[in-house]
């Protein structure tokens, strides 16, 4: 989703030693300092942002539709103690936290 | 009006995380059906408890964190029915034997299920899906420091297992392989 030439600079910023943030060129010289965390997350990022632009099955959208039509789904809360409730009588599961699973 | 305003706004946000989502879930699980399981109750669960969405808020990091309290609920629920590891794990649901996306993720896929869970949650989001380490704590609920060592952990352990050193970072050469193992055997006629 986000630029993928941003992923190396935020790479070697986050908690790479002092070596490539001394302004080293990247690309191949990458490997010198922690060549194997870089390639790793390259590989992760690519593998990633593939799967990202994979187009979306239709499943997904029908599922949408049929959440539509099926129930109108509680109102965002804009505001602490706002109108969550409205619009959603049959919806009292709704306390303001997130739906998790107990564990 | 303005509520189902709003409501149209949130359900085409929360068409546009759909791929987001599946490229998560996808990358936790390493099962294309299963990760498609995971999406969709996450969109029924995020459907249903709008509500406790607070607009203006990341509508990306509530989408998150739902799929991976989905993620490690079922994945809790299937330890608990058979006391085995991961690779038992996959190997249970990987019903139809699909891989992945392309066959060139395959061993990074392979090395990703051999991650302990947090420490494979924690790699895709800071490492993958472009999250700070705080949004990442948050989403994952655990303390940044937490997040931070996990990453490493996570970062340093798929090095390994994929045999990535700092003068070679293209590990063992595959092709090398493949031609290895297509040269017939001295002696054969």
């Amino acid at each position: 989703m986000r630029d993928p030439k941003g992923f190396a600079g935020r790479g070697a910023g986050d908690a790479r030693g002092p070596e490539q943030a001394a302004g080293k060129p990247r690309g191949l010289d990458v490997r010198f300092a922690s060549g194997a965390d870089a390639a790793v997350s390259r590989r992760l990022k690519e593998m990633y942002d593939g799967l990202v632009s994979e187009p979306v099955p239709d499943r997904f959208l029908e599922l949408l539709n049929q959440l539509d039509k099926a129930e109108t789904p509680a109102v965002p809360t804009s505001a602490p103690g706002g109108t969550a409730a409205a619009g959603s009588p049959g919806n009292p599961a709704v306390d303001g936290s997130l739906p998790v699973e107990k564990s | 009006m303005n509520a189902a305003a709003e409501q149209g706004t949130l359900r085409n946000d929360l068409i546009a995380s759909i791929p987001s989502l599946r490229a998560f879930a996808n990358s936790l699980c390493g099962q294309p059906a299963l990760a498609d399981d995971l999406v969709q109750e996450t969109l029924v669960k995020a459907w249903t408890n709008l509500g406790s969405f607070t607009v203006g808020t990341n509508l990306k990091a509530w989408l998150f964190t739902i799929l991976r309290n989905v993620y490690f609920s079922e994945l809790r629920k299937r330890r608990r029915e058979v006391e085995d590891g991961d690779g038992a794990f996959a190997a249970r649901l990987s019903v139809h034997g699909e891989q992945l996306g392309h066959m060139h993720y395959e061993d990074l896929v392979e090395a990703l299920g051999k991650l302990a869970p947090d420490q494979r949650e924690a790699v895709i989001l800071v490492g993958a899906s472009g999250f700070s380490y705080e949004e990442a704590a948050e989403i994952a609920g655990c303390a940044i420091g937490t997040m931070k060592s996990r990453v490493n952990r996570a970062r340093r352990k798929l090095s390994e297992l994929l045999g990535l050193e700092p003068d070679d970072e293209f590990g063992p050469d595959a092709g090398g392989r493949v031609l290895a193992a297509v040269e017939p055997p001295a002696g054969v006629s």
